[in-house]
Order: C-alpha cells, then sequence, then structure tokens
C-alpha cells in the first residue's frame, strides 16, 4: 500500500520511500524513512495536500509525493 | 568575530535572533539572490555580528536556501555557529546540527521553547546531551528572554578557544561506518588543502554532490574508488545512498533523545493547535474563513485603520504644504521655487508618505498570522488552487493584498519559503488590479458604460487575473521550468504572536519603504514634477501644454494609436499615472481644460466607447506606480530583472489593449 491511499486517522510503518531528486531527500530529511510510523491526520478541503503526523510533528505533503512513499498497516509488521 | 545563527523553520530562530540583537539590526539580500539576510551587532558586543541564516533542514545542494548556508558555513568562515533546536521536535531538528558538527566549525546547540517542554511535564538532560554531542547545549526559551545570556557567554568562549566539535561515528560498526571512513580516508589531502571539514566532506560525496566533488579537484580514480565503495555499501546495506544515511542520523538522534529527553507523547500545544486546525482547516470552513479573514484585514486596512492614519497623516501633510506655502508667498519668493516646494517637494513626500498607514497596518495584521502559524494553513488549504500555475499555496496571500496595493503585497513575498515562489509572485501581483485603479475606472465606466458599470468592472478585475495566469503559464513553461520546490512542509503548532518580533518587523517594513521612499519615488516625483513645470526651452509653463511631459507625451502619442487613442494629452495621463494612479485621471481633468468636476464631458470628446475599453485595459496591466518599481526592484535585487519586468508589463498591456480593441470593435 501506498501512503496516499491510507485511510485518515490510520497508523502505518514506512517501508519504502521511492521517487527521485531532491523531493525524495527532502522527505527523508524531514524524518519519513523506512520503519518510521506515520498518522494520516487530514485531507485539505480541495482533496489535496495531506497532513502527516511523524516523530512528533505535522507536516503537509502532497498526494503525488506520497504516492513514492509504501508503506504496511501496524499488524503486518508485527 | 562573526556567528552564523542555523536552524529549522520554526524553532524561533527569528526570535532569539531579536534577543540577541535587538533592534539593531540590517537587513538586505544576499549578494546576487533575493533571500532576505539579516544580520546585527550582538548587544553589548559591538564588535560581534550574528548572520541570522534562512531556515533550512538539511544542508543539501538543492533549494536556494541551502545552497546559500552551505555557502555562507563554507567560505564565509564564521568564527562560529549558533544551532538552534525546538526542544520540543528535537529529533527532526537535531538531524541537522548532526550535519553541522561535521563540519567542524566551533558551534553551541541552544534548545528553545524549553518553557513549553518543561510546563509539560518534559525535561531534558543537558549535560548528558552536551558530552554525547561534544559541544555546549544552552536550554533557552526565546519568547520569555531566558537563558540569552548564556548563549552569548557559551558562543563566544567556545569561538575564543576555538573548540571544533569532535568526530563522532554516528552509526556503530557496519556498512555505512566502513563507506565513510573509507571515503574520508580517500579524500583527506583534498579536503585539508581545501579548509573543509575531510568528514564533511565524505558525507557531501556518498550523497552524490558532484559540484564538491570538483571543488575538492577530485580525480577520476577517486571518483570511481568513491563510487565503488558507496555501492558496496548500498548492497550491504540494503538502502540507496540517500536513505542509509537519512537513517543512519535519524537512528543516532533517536537514540539521543532516548537517553536524555523526557516528554509526553502529545503536549498541551499540539492539542490545542489540532482543535484550533479542526475549525481553520475544517473541509467546509476553511476557505469562508480564508477569505473572511482576508476580506477583514482588507476592509481594515482600507477603509477603517489604515484610511484614517491616511487621513491624519494627509491633513497633516496639506497642511503643512499650505502654510509653507503661504509663507512663501509671502516673501515673495519665485514662483519656480514655490512650485518646486510646494507641488515638488511636499508633492512627492506626501505621495510617498501616503502609502505608508497602508503598509504598517497591513503588515501589523500579516506578522500576528505568519507568527501565530496560520499562513502555513494558508498553504495547506489554497496549494492545490495555485499548484495548477506553478506555485505553492502561500502566494495567494502576497496576490489578494495586490488588490489593495501592489507596494506591501511585493513586500509580503517576503515570507515565501523558496526563491523561485518568490520571483513568480512578484512578477504577478502587479496584474492584480489595486485600489488606486478604482477611481480611474469609475469615472471612465460613468463616461461611457452607464449601463454595463459593474460588467466592465468585473471584466478588467477578471481580466487581469487571467492575464496573470496565463503569465504564469508561460513563466512555468519558460524561465522558471525545470526547478520545482518540493512541497513538503511542517504544520507548526499555533503560537502566540510576539508583540516584540512584530513591532520589530513593522519597524523593518517601514524603514525599508521610507528608505528607498526617499531615494527612488522621491527623485522620480520630483523629475516629474520638472517635466510638467518647464517647456523644452527651460521657461515655466503657464500652459500645461506647453510643457515638456506635453512633448513627450506628443511623441509618445502615436504609439498608442493602434489602441484606439491617438491624443497627446491621454499619453502624458499615463506617464503622469506613474507617480500614482489616482494622477491619470487628475491630469486629464487638467490638460483637457475640464478640470476634475466636468471630467465626464472632456472624456465624451477625447474617447469613443471602444477607445476606452482599451484605454482602461491598459491602465489595467501597465506598470503600476514608481512605489511599485521600487519594491519590485528590492525584491528581485537587480535593475536589469526590475527594467525587464517594467518592460514586459508595458508589452503586454499594449498587446491585451490592441486585442480587446479590435476584438471588441467586430460587436461595438
Amino acid at each position: 500500500m501506498t501512503l496516499d491511499k491510507t485511510a485518515v486517522g490510520k497508523t502505518v510503518t514506512i517501508t519504502k520511500v521511492g521517487g527521485s531528486g531532491p523531493l525524495r531527500c527532502r522527505l527523508l530529511d524531514m524524518g519519513l524513512i523506512p520503519k518510521t510510523k506515520v498518522t494520516v491526520q487530514k485531507v485539505a478541503p480541495m482533496g489535496d495536500p495531506i497532513e502527516l503526523q511523524l516523530r512528533g510533528y505535522r507536516l503537509s505533503i502532497r498526494k503525488e509525493d506520497a504516492k513514492n512513499i509504501e508503506v504496511s498497516s501496524g499488524e503486518e509488521v508485527l | 568575530m562573526k556567528f552564523a545563527l542555523v536552524g529549522n523553520q520554526n524553532c524561533g530562530k527569528t526570535t532569539l535572533f531579536n534577543c540577541l540583537t535587538g533592534s539593531n539590526q540590517h537587513v538586505g539580500n544576499f549578494p546576487g539572490v533575493t533571500v532576505a539576510q539579516k544580520s546585527g551587532k550582538i548587544r553589548g558586543h559591538k564588535d560581534i555580528t550574528v548572520v541570522d541564516l534562512p531556515g533550512i533542514y538539511s544542508i543539501r545542494p538543492y533549494s536556494g536556501e541551502e545552497i546559500l548556508t552551505l555557502d555562507f558555513l563554507l567560505n564565509q568562515k564564521p568564527d562560529g555557529i549558533i544551532n538552534i533546536a525546538d526542544a520540543t521536535n528535537i529529533e527532526r531538528n537535531l538531524y541537522l546540527t548532526l550535519q553541522l558538527i561535521e563540519m567542524q566549525i566551533p558551534m553551541i546547540l541552544v534548545l528553545n521553547m524549553m518553557d513549553e517542554l518543561t510546563s509539560n511535564g518534559g525535561s531534558v538532560d543537558v549535560k548528558k546531551m552536551s558530552e554525547i554531542l561534544g559541544i555546549p547545549v544552552v536550554p533557552i526559551s526565546a519568547v520569555k528572554n531566558e537563558g540569552i545570556s548564556e548563549v552569548v557567554d557559551k558562543i563566544i568562549q567556545t569561538a575564543q578557544e576555538k573548540e571544533i566539535p569532535p568526530k563522532i561515528d554516528f552509526c556503530p560498526e557496519g556498512p555505512v561506518h566502513r563507506c565513510i571512513h573509507a571515503v574520508t580516508h580517500i579524500i583527506e589531502d583534498h579536503a585539508q588543502r581545501l579548509g573543509v571539514s575531510p568528514r564533511f566532506a565524505a558525507t557531501k560525496l556518498i550523497e552524490g554532490d558532484s559540484d564538491f566533488a570538483e571543488l575538492l579537484g577530485l580525480g577520476e580514480n577517486e571518483k570511481e574508488l568513491i563510487e565503488h565503495s558507496v555501492l558496496e555499501m548500498e548492497h550491504d546495506r540494503g538502502l540507496d545512498r540517500h536513505a542509509a544515511l537519512a537513517d543512519m542520523r535519524y537512528n543516532f538522534v533517536e537514540e539521543l533523545a532516548a537517553q536524555t529527553v523526557t516528554k509526553k507523547e502529545i503536549s498541551k500545544e499540539q492539542m490545542r493547535s489540532k482543535r484550533i486546525d479542526a475549525v481553520l482547516t475544517h473541509k467546509y470552513f476553511a476557505l469562508p474563513i480564508f477569505f473572511g479573514l482576508m476580506f477583514l484585514i482588507f476592509w481594515l486596512t482600507f477603509d477603517v485603520l489604515g484610511a484614517a492614519l491616511q487621513d491624519l497623516l494627509g491633513g497633516g501633510i496639506t497642511l503643512l504644504t499650505d502654510k509653507v506655502g503661504a509663507g512663501l508667498a509671502a516673501l515673495g519668493i519665485s514662483p519656480v521655487v514655490h512650485s518646486l516646494v510646494v507641488n515638488g517637494v511636499f508633492g512627492g513626500v506626501g505621495s510617498v508618505l501616503s502609502f505608508l498607514p497602508i503598509i504598517i497596518v497591513l503588515f501589523f495584521f500579516l506578522s500576528i498570522l505568519e507568527d501565530a502559524g496560520y499562513m502555513a494553513r494558508v498553504a495547506f488549504v489554497m496549494d492545490k488552487l495555485l499548484r495548477k500555475i506553478g506555485l505553492s499555496g502561500r502566494s495567494i496571500v502576497p496576490m489578494l493584498l495586490g488588490f489593495g496595493c501592489t507596494v506591501p503585497a511585493v513586500m509580503a513575498t517576503r515570507t515565501l519559503n523558496s526563491e523561485r515562489d518568490r520571483k513568480m509572485t512578484v512578477l504577478l501581483v502587479p496584474f492584480m488590479s489595486c485600489s488606486a485603479k478604482i477611481p480611474i475606472y469609475a469615472v471612465f465606466t460613468d463616461a461611457f458604460f452607464e449601463k454595463h458599470k459593474a460588467l466592465v468592472m468585473i471584466g478588467l478585475y477578471v481580466g487581469g487575473i487571467l492575464t496573470g495566469i496565463v503569465t504564469a503559464l508561460l513563466m512555468k513553461a519558460t524561465a522558471f521550468r525545470g526547478k520545482p520546490i518540493p512541497f513538503v512542509m511542517e504544520l507548526p503548532n499555533y503560537r502566540m504572536p510576539s508583540p516584540k518580533t512584530v513591532a520589530l518587523l513593522l519597524w523593518e517594513k517601514a524603514k525599508d519603504f521610507l528608505q528607498k521612499a526617499f531615494t527612488v519615488i522621491f527623485v522620480a516625483t520630483l523629475v516629474i514634477w520638472f517635466l510638467q513645470t518647464f517647456s523644452p526651452k527651460f521657461f515655466v509653463v503657464t500652459d500645461s501644454s506647453e510643457s515638456i511631459l506635453a512633448y513627450l507625451g506628443r511623441l509618445l502619442a502615436p504609439v498608442f494609436s493602434p489602441l484606439g487613442f491617438n491624443d497627446w494629452r491621454i499619453a502624458t495621463s499615463l506617464v503622469a499615472g506613474l507617480t500614482a494612479k489616482e494622477a491619470v485621471i487628475s491630469t486629464l481633468g487638467v490638460l483637457t481644460g475640464a478640470g476634475t468636476e466636468n471630467i465626464l464631458s472632456s472624456l465624451t470628446n477625447l474617447f469613443t466607447p471602444l477607445s476606452a475599453l482599451s484605454f482602461l485595459v491598459f491602465t489595467l496591466l501597465y506598470t503600476p506606480c514608481f512605489a511599485a518599481i521600487a519594491a519590485i526592484k528590492r525584491e528581485m535585487n537587480s535593475r536589469l530583472v526590475t527594467a525587464a519586468i517594467v518592460a514586459a508589463q508595458c508589452v503586454i498591456a499594449w498587446v491585451a489593449a490592441f486585442g480587446v480593441y479590435k476584438l471588441a470593435g467586430l460587436f461595438l
């Protein structure tokens, strides 16, 4: 599953950060790296971007970029 | 001594900077770019300069802000780094700290917002953190002005004793560790020759920074060795180079935080922010609230507070002008000097100062919204809309302000996070029809479009917006292609705006505006006065049709004949409109001899409805006033670019007016 398809309110674990270039590096720098737990908090009123909660802070990214982030729901990891 | 202040966005960097320097600040642009540079002397230490570098999350050569910070730290060789981190968000903040430590420059870590952490029952083992990182750690609360003197003492001491941070291995034995050490070994000599830390250079190279490889002067052989080592690491670690290093840093920080920081899962401030966001970024309420807020600010600025201040100031200036004028007349001073003082100097100063109340009131509201954390929500809510034209959500604010006054709108672009967005927004703002143009529209619609007033008005506004959108799309496809800025934005907790930050920002904006006002705008107003007052043979004119400006108007008039108005008086009024858009109507009144009262009938002699329409379109789009040009020059940081923008606006206006004239001619 990818992060953009994750339901609001759900907490998932990042398994892989795809994509390339500056954007990918920015995502990694912000702490979106494999094994990190992320909660999808909200979708913006116009349907994009989305709001995430991770590492004790809140971050907003666009859906098209969230597509590159592969996640698994908590149970799968266990 | 010179210190660099480095930290994430939203970690209280500006507040600390204000605490350190007071109003002792100098704001400018970094050489050659439009990124704001603030520097100031530390209070009580006249020989120590602090440079406030842009807020960044990582040291990578991607965004303009990151390149700038890297460049400053490498080439300006500051005596010390003050690294500020948000103690309530320690993991992500310390990520940058690790990168800074690798640079081997004397540095201290300042943990800000400690009051917020402790009030939530959290704590930091400062001593242990300092031991692990090998640099001094100072807990402070910038908002409460606590711990500031210790910051000053510690950084001076660290810099004086040239305490270089120790070389720490951020990861245990393993593939990444081996790779870093191998690469460090390969490039050690090169790095030392360049005067940069080998460890820092090694991580840069592992992350594939090819500019850095050039800078170090690496040979093909060495590059191959490095690549080989990195490939081996990627294979053994099972992660690519970027992810492997990010993972290494975050693991180290997590471990460090586990040993030194205790805090609750969710703080009071986070809960509060979530509750506020439940309303402010609500699916249905968010947009009405945003536009409502903007409307309120507009109303207060242009109708209530700003207008009242403007009237007061205007009244004062008029009173003073009358007194001085009467005094000069009583003394029997030559009419030329009288006119110079009354119309030139006072007129110029007056038109400049009339902007000031609006700028101050507008920025008062904007800085509160910015400081409170609302602007990040605006970006979140509006992003989808603005992305289509290649911008991100935040640009909506300067663009909306453009409908009020172009000058503060252009000045407001400074809060945008990326240089590219800033430049593009500055280009678009003038297409939003400013409020000073309303009188022109009003007079012309009265004279020619009595029945379709609202339609023409709305048409003009929409026309401006459409031209802006088309221009943005063209720029996105040409000048600004290939430099997309990633939209990855933190949503900081809402905080009470600090009165000091707001006050200093207002002071900065006012000072900034007045400085350029009394150079560029004042001189420009004087030039226009000169052109209006003298004939080409430098006699004072009694008939304004004999002035140099009128002759210029005659020269210029044929340019407008394809637009349907080949009359020197119209051309002249457009030139006069450069001082302020209000001057268009008053100049037309004077030149037609009708005065402002009888302007309607004289306009019907000058224009047909068709040419009136094309005139309105031209007025909508052509270069705004000198004040706006000065503001654009300030933000673009380039005379050439500013001149090009002004030229482009005139050309676009001409083409659009021509198009409207020809197209409407088919129907009217």
